[in-house]
């Protein structure tokens, strides 16, 4: 709580950032808030011993709305860390033209941050709703932050329609669970999950739940709205919505089904199938891709579907699979759009013939990005491959189908990923503008690539919080 | 004398709510929507629902209608402008909303009646009960609704600004 409390008041402060002509401050405010934000989270799992579920604040003070356990302060420090990067990234991005709106951006990042803090620690299905929607609005708005550009005004208002209309649909399973249950509380609805029948009208409720977030997430059939809203807005959301946004809405819906509904209550089936149509479909469509953030996005998809299997595992650790795998998944993604970026300014456009000849021009871009795109399809040595290693043993005992379907899914995903890989260091350059970095970039992308090779090599790095 | 009133608010949003469906002009229509809800929002104050009888006027006869009036004007309805129905349209719709009726009295047939809901308090929609229960029990959730409220200002101010094209 005192977490959100913090973010909020940080992002209030970096909005008037603009009025006092201190637009330049708004940059190392934001990124100040974020590291304090990451040191109470730090000081949060510190204090938290034993299960991974016990609360940290005492959960009646917030009449128990809100129950920030070791569960959510891992997340929370994923995706803080996630955001810290992605922010650092975006100090040189911004178009010069938008630059006016730098202090709205990073206010608006940090409101759709508290909704992500809001949905790894609720407690109660309101704040489930109102976390979602305060993640939500914010990203609304900077899908369509280039006001000129035609395709981020469609990103915009295509998520905002679609997005508006899976929040009533989810809203609507959230009323038919209240009305088979008769509340509200996590606590309670555990209790009726474990003890004696499931009625009809829960069931429809959770499966209409899970559509409101798969939504979010992106799953197969949700979605649709993914490669055209990726592609469409400013690179550096993209970027928070393929990490942040999928980290936070994953961990909510971990929490309500895996943890509150538990996997005996028959849902189980209906997300096995879902998982094996999103890893198809991501995968398969992203062999076709031409443009690199298209290809991300249902790089994205696939990646879900991964995650999964971790929701219908039955195994007690699966929780600790999600940590890792978000981790590392969020650092090749962003170290990934970092060499996008880098790529589609100079060059304009993000077209994979684009990075063609990188590797001679730009070794260090082109080797950071080859290490991202290992990462991403799972190659010893990554954090990639020993993420997916923990997922898939601890996926075992659930449905073992499914980690075999997954296997399958990787070697498809090595054709996508090693593409942009073949083009950097095989194919000759077509055009001779060179790709410069700056700073920020270039620290963005070695923060990613020591944690890809450390968590890769020792990935106690990261469970030992856990731990 | 509630019953008077009763008969009196249950008359005039039938009246209203036919008169809707059948006046030519969309302005009309929705200016006895507004009528139709004023009764409704009555019928919620002979049941002690202070609460739900406000909202319901500001949410459905204010921020909705207004909605509505300025989507008419804007589109600027007129009876010649509305298209043409042919039969088969006609007897396409009466045919679908046949169906929908009959599965709709098929699965009322067996549904089960509920117990009429009979109120443990009588006081239960007063507003100070509800400010009660949202100021203690749902605090939290109400205060966080700040944040949200705040960022779709910020938004809506962001993207309703004009663009600065000379300096910057």
């Amino acid at each position: 709580m005192k977490l959100i409390i913090f973010i909020t008041i940080s992002a209030i402060i970096v909005l008037f950032s603009s009025i006092f002509n201190a637009r330049k401050a708004a940059l190392p405010l934001t990124l100040m808030a974020l590291l304090i934000g990451l040191g109470m989270v730090f000081q949060y799992n510190c204090q938290c011993d034993g299960s991974f579920y016990r609360s940290i604040v005492d959960e009646a003070t917030y009449r128990n709305m809100i129950s920030f356990t070791r569960f959510s302060a891992l997340f929370s420090g994923v995706m803080l860390v996630a955001s810290i990067l992605i922010i650092t990234l975006s100090a040189n991005s911004i178009k010069p033209i938008f630059d006016h709106y730098r202090s709205d951006i990073y206010g608006l990042m940090l409101f759709s941050l508290c909704g992500a803090f809001i949905l790894v620690s609720y407690q109660h299905l309101v704040m489930l709703f109102l976390g979602i929607e305060i993640l939500s609005i914010p990203l609304y708005i900077l899908a369509g932050s280039r006001k000129n550009e035609l395709a981020s005004n469609e990103a915009a208002f295509k998520y905002f329609l679609m997005g508006s209309f899976t929040t009533g649909v989810l809203l609507f399973g959230i009323a038919l669970i209240y009305g088979a249950t008769g509340s509200f509380d996590l606590n309670a609805l555990m209790t009726y999950c474990h003890v004696g029948q499931i009625s009809t009208m829960f069931k429809v409720g959770m499966i209409m739940v899970l559509a409101g977030m798969s939504f979010k997430i992106g799953l197969v059939p949700f979605h649709f709205w993914s490669p055209d809203v990726y592609s469409g807005s400013p690179s550096v959301v993209t970027a928070f919505m393929a990490t942040v946004v999928k980290t936070s809405v994953f961990g909510a819906t971990y929490i309500l089904f895996s943890k509150v509904f538990g996997v005996n209550s028959g849902w189980t089936d209906t997300l096995a199938v879902i998982a094996a149509a999103t890893m198809f479909v991501g995968n398969l469509t992203a062999t076709q891709q031409s443009g690199f953030k298209r290809m991300m996005a249902y790089s994205s998809i696939a990646h879900a579907g991964y995650l999964l299997i971790a929701m219908v595992s039955p195994d007690l650790a699966s929780g600790k699979a999600v940590i890792l795998y978000m981790a590392a998944y969020s650092l090749a993604t962003i170290g990934a759009f970092a060499v996008m970026m880098a790529v589609r300014r100079c060059t304009g456009s993000d077209d994979i013939n684009n990075f063609n000849g990188l590797g001679k021009s730009n070794p260090v871009l082109a080797t950071a990005l080859t290490i991202a795109m290992m990462s991403l399809a799972g190659i010893p040595l990554t954090a990639g491959f020993i993420s997916k290693y923990y997922l898939f043993t601890i996926g075992w005992s659930g449905y073992s189908t499914l980690i075999i379907l997954a296997i399958i899914n990787s070697a498809i995903s090595v054709y996508y990923y090693f593409k942009p890989v073949i083009a950097m260091w095989f194919k000759p350059s077509t055009s001779d503008i060179e790709i410069k970095t700056d700073t920020s970039l270039n620290i963005v992308l070695w923060v990613c690539v020591i944690g890809i090779i450390a968590v890769g090599v020792y990935p106690d790095l990261i469970l030992a919080f856990a731990d | 004398m509630t019953e008077l009133f009763f008969y009196i608010f249950s008359f005039i949003s039938i009246l209203t709510a036919l008169l809707v469906v059948f006046s030519k002009n969309p302005i009309h229509s929705v200016l006895y929507l507004i009528v139709t809800f004023f009764t409704i929002a009555g019928q919620y104050i002979l049941m002690n629902a202070q609460f739900l009888a406000i909202v319901h006027l500001i949410v459905y006869a204010g921020a909705v209608m207004v909605l509505f009036l300025f989507v008419l004007m804007l589109l600027n309805l007129n009876e010649n402008a509305e298209p043409k129905k042919d039969l088969i349209l006609k007897i396409v719709s009466i045919i679908s909303s046949g169906l929908l009726f009959l599965t709709l009295t098929a699965a009322l047939k067996d549904a089960e009646t509920s117990q009429p809901s009979i109120a443990t308090n009588e006081n239960l929609g007063l507003v100070k009960n509800l400010g009660n229960v949202l100021f203690k029990e749902y605090v939290v959730p109400f205060e966080l609704s700040s944040i949200l409220f705040l960022s779709s200002m910020v938004g809506a101010v962001m993207l309703g600004k004009k663009e600065q094209t000379t300096n910057n």
